[in-house]
């Protein structure tokens, strides 16, 4: 008995040791994760603002408009969160 | 990033900046690495100039307020801008001093996110990741992986008739190194990396349907500001692959832990269907 609970420890232990998971709590787990994520990773309210396209078309508007440019220098990249 | 997260993600601010003003940024890199063009340059540069001229602060990292004419209304260093308690009184008075008359946003606000168009054969991942803190918005990339590369989720580069095997380290690198959020050091580069890993096993399915689940992990040492020491940077992923009737791969990953430093962070890796997917030969059709 106490071999035969030695060995599914060892079995369980090289499944559940990382690199990896079983499959049954892998299939179970990772979609929920996922879709918990997607929602933590919706939200993007800095895409609410009504950006130009280039400074050029922005300078364009503003004449048409009559409307100053509020124009953001930055390091990195908005689009991507890398800024 | 923090004009990001904080007042340009603010509604009051959005919606006032939308009301009296045409909003636009620039990136510096892009400027730097000649991706954008000469004109639009050239008018960075003239606004820039306009600002020394009167004598306001001028930088890589500002928000400036240009009049229709061009000539600089007034300038604000990020540092100021990024407290909401400053940018708007400050947008106020330059409003006033302009006597801007509020209306409709200008530009219809769309995703800033901009979808890489896809060659034939290609295909799309996208990676998500953010602190556990939630100091920092989250980070948001696209991976575009060739034939050659996503072949490695559906056998093995060495041997196709093995049943478990390791994906190329580089392969590993590309993927997983999108797997980090924003920190102060934001560039992604390979040579901090101090290994990286996926390995692929085949799952028991019940129908016709394969599956192989992923396991992996990316260590990396992540220089920081001048003055601090590096950060250990460590990810372990989970996943699955399904591999479709036409041979391709749909892939899910999850950060399984994520730490650099004393910080957390969640992350995932999708790929993108077909369907929704930008190609190169849709936007040709499109444009014409």
């Amino acid at each position: 008995m106490r071999q035969f609970v030695a060995l599914l420890f060892v079995t369980l232990g090289s499944q559940l040791a990382f690199g990896q998971l079983a499959d049954g709590y892998l299939e179970t787990w990772l979609p929920k994760r996922i879709q918990d994520l997607e929602s933590r990773f919706s939200a993007r309210p800095f895409d609410s603002v009504g950006w130009a396209d280039t400074i050029v078309q922005a300078a364009e508007l503003a004449k048409i408009c009559d409307r100053p440019i509020f124009l953001f220098t930055l390091d990195g990249h908005m689009d991507t969160g890398r800024c | 990033m923090a004009m990001r997260v904080g007042p340009l993600s603010n509604v009051k601010v959005i919606e006032y900046i939308n009301q009296h003003f045409i909003p636009v940024f620039i990136s510096n890199e892009d400027v730097l690495s000649g991706k954008v063009g000469h004109d639009e340059k050239q008018l960075l540069l003239d606004i820039r100039k306009s600002a020394r001229e009167q004598g306001l602060s001028d930088g890589t990292v500002h928000v400036y307020l240009v009049k229709t004419d061009l000539q600089v209304a007034d300038v604000l260093h990020v540092a100021k801008a990024s407290d909401i308690k400053l940018l708007m009184p400050w947008l106020r008075s330059i409003s006033r001093r302009l006597n801007t008359t509020p209306g409709p946003v200008v530009v219809p606000p769309s995703s800033t996110t901009k979808q890489p168009k896809l060659k034939p054969g290609e295909l799309l991942l996208q990676a998500k990741s953010q602190f556990n803190d939630r100091l920092s918005s989250y980070v948001d990339d696209w991976i575009v992986l060739q034939q050659a590369e996503w072949m490695q989720f559906v056998e093995s580069p060495q041997d196709a008739s093995q049943r478990e095997w390791n994906i190329d380290e580089q392969l590993a690198k590309k993927i997983l190194i999108h797997l980090y959020p924003y920190a102060a050091d934001w560039d992604l580069d390979f040579d901090k990396i101090k290994s990286a890993s996926m390995r692929l096993s085949p799952m028991k399915t019940a129908g016709a349907e394969r599956k192989l689940s992923i396991s992996g992990r990316i260590q990396r040492i992540q220089n920081l500001q001048p003055g601090r020491s590096p950060a250990p940077l460590f990810v372990e992923i989970v996943g699955i692959v399904r591999v479709g009737s036409d041979g391709r791969p749909q892939i899910s990953l999850s950060t399984f832990k994520g730490t650099f430093g004393n910080r957390t962070f969640d992350g995932m890796v999708n790929s993108i269907a077909p369907e929704d997917v930008n190609s190169v030969e849709e936007a040709s059709k499109s444009e014409k």
